[in-house]
């Protein structure tokens, strides 16, 4: 057989392969309920893929905001009135100060803050990072949300519609690839706020006088208003249930400079490999009931945001486990190597950690070298 | 392009693509599903690239790959499977159970030497760039390669002797 005649051969093998694949209509509209479970995936993460179920939770009152409590757009911001309440009752987020964080810890600041927020919904994960581009995420919704955040069996696109008729708001922050004035592929750089490479689409809407991108990504049930503010993409996520785009219109509006508002971590590296040495941390702190989950993430590549070139998870449950494992010792107690490159170990108070990254051979060194602090603060979770 | 304008008009591509490297429609659609999640979060940075579309595709062998290694599940291509995806392709006699012993073969290389496959003959890239999509050297990528012909050249050995070449 002839090098041409077999390159023939294995591309029609290949071709008859890809007409198997599934039909594309039934993978984009699956898409739309995906997206939306996106939001609460780093939550899925971390408590997640443990056996973390809404009653073993517990439901805590603080997560049910009593109507009638606070009202009015506080102090940001004038907001226009586009139409009806989004929800009968709106809540004034506080936005004091977070305490210091104890020495040991790790610790990023929020960038911005809302100082309005539709009734029904309580903050339940922040994400922050320390140095590099700007980055935010921070999330509240109602307890059903989180309950199905928390299933760890059952059907995604049914846990998807039942999310949908759910409370949620979000508001992240990214820096715009336009405007970083480091990346010389990208055309435009310093372009207009109103770019719509910069927004996600044609400007339709305005935040605060500033052109935004109103859409609906993935579906009519999660309203979304992206604009720019201090060189920096801010995005206002919020579902119909929690008022649709008349509530993010006005969540946007409310956006204010955060007043040393963080995520804090109960642990700090102590070594690291080379590899990953003086890049930007992200720091993520998720709390749900009685169940909490904190990660340090450091990227070896930043557009590839999933692969974390060293990943540390401490949490209040027993994080998910490769089924090929093998013991070890690690901070003098048993645990197991797995190989994807993480060492898992329960730690002598109960809590969990999973660490690791690249090469199992580093992750027992970055496991006894890690530095475990005093409880990090998590007196934002179940607030405004 | 938008993110939409890609669902509408490529999504069908990178769908036959995942088909190719996961062998298992299942998978396939997955892995398609979550590297569009992912993308869509930054889709505005993977536009900007001078290749998005390498980009996620890169992603979904990445996406592949690692899927395999946390469930270790394989799902064999049947003759049911098979008839089922393409009752149009001309038969030959012989030459369909050949045909259908490659294809058999490729889904049941191991993931990597599979996704070397796909990326060399069905995504026509370079030893270079396969090495850039997978993390690993040109050596290792032609090592797999290797493998990989060894034992899918059985299957098309029986296929020149049913006369077909």
């Amino acid at each position: 057989m002839t090098e041409r005649s077999e390159h023939d051969e294995i591309f029609a093998a290949l071709e008859r392969i890809a007409h198997q694949a599934p039909a594309p209509d039934r993978v984009v509209q699956g898409l739309t309920g995906r997206i939306r479970v996106h939001r609460q995936r780093r939550a899925l993460l971390t408590i997640g893929g443990a056996t973390v179920g809404a009653a073993a939770a517990g439901v805590p009152a603080f997560f049910v905001l009593r109507p009638g409590t606070d009202a009015g757009p506080g102090p940001g911001p004038a907001v226009p009135s586009t139409g009806p309440e989004p929800s009968p009752v709106s809540v004034a987020p506080s936005i004091g100060p977070d305490p210091s964080p104890a020495a040991g810890n790790t610790w990023a600041p929020l960038l911005v803050q809302p100082t309005w927020l539709p009734a029904g919904v309580a903050e339940f994960e922040r994400l922050a990072r320390t140095g590099g581009d700007p980055r935010q995420l921070q999330s509240w919704a109602d307890q059903e949300y989180q309950n199905i955040a928390q299933e760890t069996s059952g059907d995604m696109d049914e846990r998807a519609k039942r999310l949908a008729a759910t409370r949620f708001v979000s508001i992240a922050v990214t820096l715009p690839r336009t405007l970083d004035p480091q990346r010389a592929d990208v055309p435009a750089t310093q372009g207009p706020v109103s770019d719509p490479r910069v927004l996600g689409g044609e400007a339709n809407a305005t935040v605060n006088g500033q052109p935004a991108y109103r859409s609906e990504p993935g579906g009519p049930d999660l309203a979304e208003l992206s604009w720019v503010l201090n060189g920096s993409l801010v995005r206002v996520s919020v579902s119909v249930a929690a008022g649709g785009s008349e509530a993010a219109a006005r969540v946007a509006a409310s956006v204010v400079a955060a007043q040393r508002s963080g995520v804090e971590v109960g642990m700090s590296f102590g070594w690291l490999p080379e590899r990953a040495r003086g890049l930007p941390m992200e720091l993520i702190s998720t709390v749900m009931g009685a169940e909490w989950a904190q990660v340090i993430d450091i990227f070896n590549n930043d557009i590839d945001g999933d692969d974390p070139g060293v990943r540390a998870l401490l949490s209040s449950t027993k994080p998910a486990v490769m089924v090929d494992q093998q013991p070890t010792t690690v901070r003098g107690r048993r645990g197991v190597l797995t190989d994807d490159g993480y060492v898992t170990v329960q730690l002598a108070d109960g809590s969990w950690l999973q660490i690791g990254g690249r090469a199992s051979s580093e992750a027992v060194r970055l496991a006894d070298k890690l530095v475990i602090g005093p409880p990090a603060y998590r007196g934002w979770s179940g607030t405004r | 392009m938008t993110f939409d304008e890609y669902l509408r008009t490529r999504v069908s591509a990178l769908l036959r693509f995942a088909m190719v490297v996961a062998c298992d429609a299942h998978l396939a659609e997955d892995v398609v599903q979550d590297v569009l999640v992912r993308a869509h979060g930054r889709w505005q940075r993977i536009v900007a690239m001078e290749h998005p579309e390498a980009y996620l595709k890169r992603m979904v062998v990445n996406e592949c790959l690692r899927s395999r290694r946390r469930t270790r599940r394989t799902v064999p291509l049947t003759h049911d499977s098979l008839d089922a995806a393409s009752p149009h392709l001309p038969d030959h006699a012989g030459a369909y159970g050949v045909r259908d012993d490659l294809v058999r073969r490729i889904a049941s290389l191991p993931p990597k030497q599979r996704a070397v496959v796909a990326l060399r003959y069905y995504d026509g890239r370079t030893d270079a760039e396969i090495a850039e999509y997978l993390g690993c050297r040109e050596g290792t990528v032609r090592a797999h390669a290797s493998r990989a012909l060894a034992t899918l050249r059985t299957a098309m050995s029986a296929s020149t002797a049913h006369g077909r070449y």
